[in-house]
């Protein structure tokens, strides 16, 4: 292409995609910015390592990004590992399987908020599940279940709303594998196991690649979920930033929103290479 | 190798009958074909054997052992499927030795195996190449090789060239069974393509509405059709209602028809006085014998290269004529005779 088409093409960009990588990029900029003492919206500004070193001196923030990355992870491979299979029974369809889908996919439309709301009635000391399971003669009294220290409870509601999403990806990533791929799989001595680790997980990667970073980065930015169900000792990274910002400290608040944005991308390119490395293309075992 | 049975099998699918109380062996090193038009239940008899479908009723004996209900994985079968199948993410050799380390055959022992099916089928450049990046020819050997390397007892095919042009098709077609024959494979061959039957079984099973209606040998099955339907199915064929008149030796019958009084002269007697009867377009002799003489007129010429192809009509019968060099065109008189021996009784007039 000559010059004067790629100027006409830049120029057709910049309205659409120009604008969002204008207001992402100023966004990422002032973040970073911020988080070097600039920008101060509540007293003078002046550039500083100082913020960096303040904050990445307390346990609480390594706590923070410890929680924070077992949230993402756990919630991205439990979701997906719940999606696949419920993708593979939804290939091809049957009688009611329209119905089904449009169930398991209810939860895309029920706002976080809610959904923790809702969860709290089941799990609270008072709640359907203490009452069921004395009910069924299994507990003698009620045990405490809300704000666990393992975040079970943050796990269960972030599968329960992030494994509609990845079946939404899987599903269409499946049935786009042929069932003569498939049949030829299993009529080469394949199992079960062996048909999804060498066919159906390699033709499907790109899928699951996408599903598994898009829920990690969303699930480690949790803070509804987390204020709501999540343990009273940890607190996640998107939580101890709005600390930072409650006290009027936006600069620490920027450090904490740098390091999440920096995880996200950092956890997702790591992500991506382990399923590329675990199943990618051209792999026979 | 090994022999296959099956024992009155059927298939239903709701309502619809697939495949109907289908029963045949086929011994062991044998080339069968499953021929017959579409929907017949050829390609579900084929996924029967194979086990990606489970009968409705019957049994599938493999060496004398019931495997009716093991799944596709354990049985000693294999499959080249009509369109390929390749994994598009494996390399051709990655496809080669797929069933292979499902077998847990040893590294060492699987590259030989993979060595020699790439020599036989001439695949060695392709090694390291994805199926898309091989012709449709090249996939179809691929496919026939990752049969092939598993050593199956019986290897099934689902009309494995129907997506060939006709050229490649009979190289491929001659390429088959002679692989097959030199590792003296048990094979069950679908298609619906008369001349791919003909050429390449031992035995040709037609199927119609989910029955077998003929068993034989090509040759059985061109020229003695049990049915109507097997002689319209398997090449051209004038069929005819008749009535047996009279019989004069052991073999001659006087039969009416609608386009005159004929003799025929057939080893078998016929099944009932009012029956169909057939004679092959090409079997035909233009101009005057004393025998089955008929006259009629060319409706149709068309040339076909070594024959010229005649429609004609005699007294609002349609028949076709299959003769060399004739010079007769559209709508010219024509005498031509069909030899005795060539009209062949098929099944009572219910």
């Amino acid at each position: 292409m000559t010059l004067g088409r790629w100027l006409q093409v830049i120029l057709l960009l910049i309205p659409g995609i120009g604008l969002v990588v204008f207001f992402m990029g100023a966004v990422v900029y002032i973040a970073i910015a911020q988080s070097f003492g600039l920008y101060n919206l509540a007293g003078e500004s002046g550039f500083s390592f100082e913020f960096w070193t303040d904050v990445t001196e307390r346990k609480v923030y390594w706590r923070s990004i410890r929680y924070s990355l077992y949230i993402g992870l756990i919630s991205a491979f439990v979701s997906v590992a719940l999606a696949y299979p419920l993708a593979l029974w939804l290939r091809k369809p049957f009688p009611g399987s329209f119905t089904v889908s449009a169930i398991l996919k209810a939860p895309l439309l029920v706002h976080g908020l809610v959904a923790a709301f809702l969860f709290i009635n089941v799990i609270a000391y008072h709640g359907l599940f203490n009452q069921l399971m004395q009910g069924l003669g299994i507990w003698d009294e009620p045990r405490r279940l809300q704000n666990d220290r393992h975040a079970f409870g943050v796990l269960i509601l972030q599968a329960w709303k992030n494994m509609p999403f990845a079946l939404l990806l899987l599903t269409g990533a499946v049935q786009a594998i042929s069932d003569d791929v498939l049949n030829a799989a299993r009529d080469m001595g394949a199992g079960a196991f062996a048909r999804f680790r060498r066919i159906i997980a390699p033709l499907s990667v790109s899928a699951m690649q996408a599903a598994l970073v898009i829920i990690f980065i969303n699930a480690l930015a949790d803070f509804t979920f987390q204020t709501i169900v999540g343990p009273t000792n940890r607190q996640s990274l998107a939580q101890y930033m709005v600390f930072f910002r409650d006290s009027g400290r936006w600069h620490e608040a920027a450090v904490v929103g740098v390091t999440l944005m920096g995880l996200s991308i950092v956890g997702a390119v790591l992500l991506s290479l382990l399923t590329h490395m675990v199943f990618g293309k051209r792999r026979a075992r | 190798m090994a022999s296959i049975e099956v024992r009155n099998l059927s298939m239903h699918f709701s309502k619809f009958i697939a495949v109907d109380d289908v029963s045949f062996k086929v011994e062991d090193g044998e080339f069968v074909t499953l021929l017959g038009p579409s929907g017949c239940g050829k390609t579900t008899l084929l996924n029967l054997l194979s086990g990606f479908l489970t009968p409705t009723s019957g049994q599938i004996v493999l060496d004398e052992v019931d495997i009716t209900r093991v799944p596709p994985e354990l049985r000693d079968t294999a499959m080249c499927f009509q369109s390929y199948a390749l994994f598009p993410h494996l390399s051709v050799q990655e496809n080669l030795s797929f069933g292979l380390r499902q077998q847990g055959v040893p590294a060492a022992a699987r590259l030989d195996r993979i060595a020699k099916v790439t020599d036989q089928l001439d695949l060695k450049a392709n090694l390291q190449k994805l199926p898309n990046q091989l012709s449709g020819g090249q996939q179809q050997r691929v496919a026939l090789g990752r049969a092939l390397a598993v050593r199956p007892g019986v290897i099934l095919f689902d009309e494995p060239l129907s997506n060939l042009d006709a050229k490649l098709r009979e190289s491929v077609r001659y390429e088959i069974r002679s692989i097959q024959k030199q590792y003296g494979l048990t094979a069950i061959y679908v298609t619906h393509d008369q001349a791919e039957a003909l050429a390449m079984s031992d035995r040709v099973f037609v199927m119609n509405g989910g029955r077998v209606e003929q068993v034989g040998s090509p040759e059985t099955i061109y020229h003695q059709p049990a049915t109507s339907f097997v002689a319209d199915f398997i090449g051209a064929a004038n069929i005819l209602e008749a009535e047996v008149q009279s019989q004069s030796g052991d073999r001659q019958w006087q039969i009416e028809t609608p386009i005159g009084c004929l003799t025929v002269d057939a080893s078998d007697p016929p099944a009932a006085n009012r029956l169909r009867v057939c004679w092959r377009p090409e079997h035909g002799i233009e101009g005057g014998a004393s025998v089955n003489a008929l006259s009629a007129k060319v409706h149709h010429r068309s040339f076909q290269g070594n024959f010229t192809d005649l429609t004609l009509d005699l007294d609002g019968t349609s028949q076709r004529l299959q003769v060399p060099n004739s010079t007769v065109m559209d709508g010219d008189g024509i005498t031509f005779s069909i030899p005795p021996h060539t009209l062949h009784f098929l099944e009572p007039i219910q």
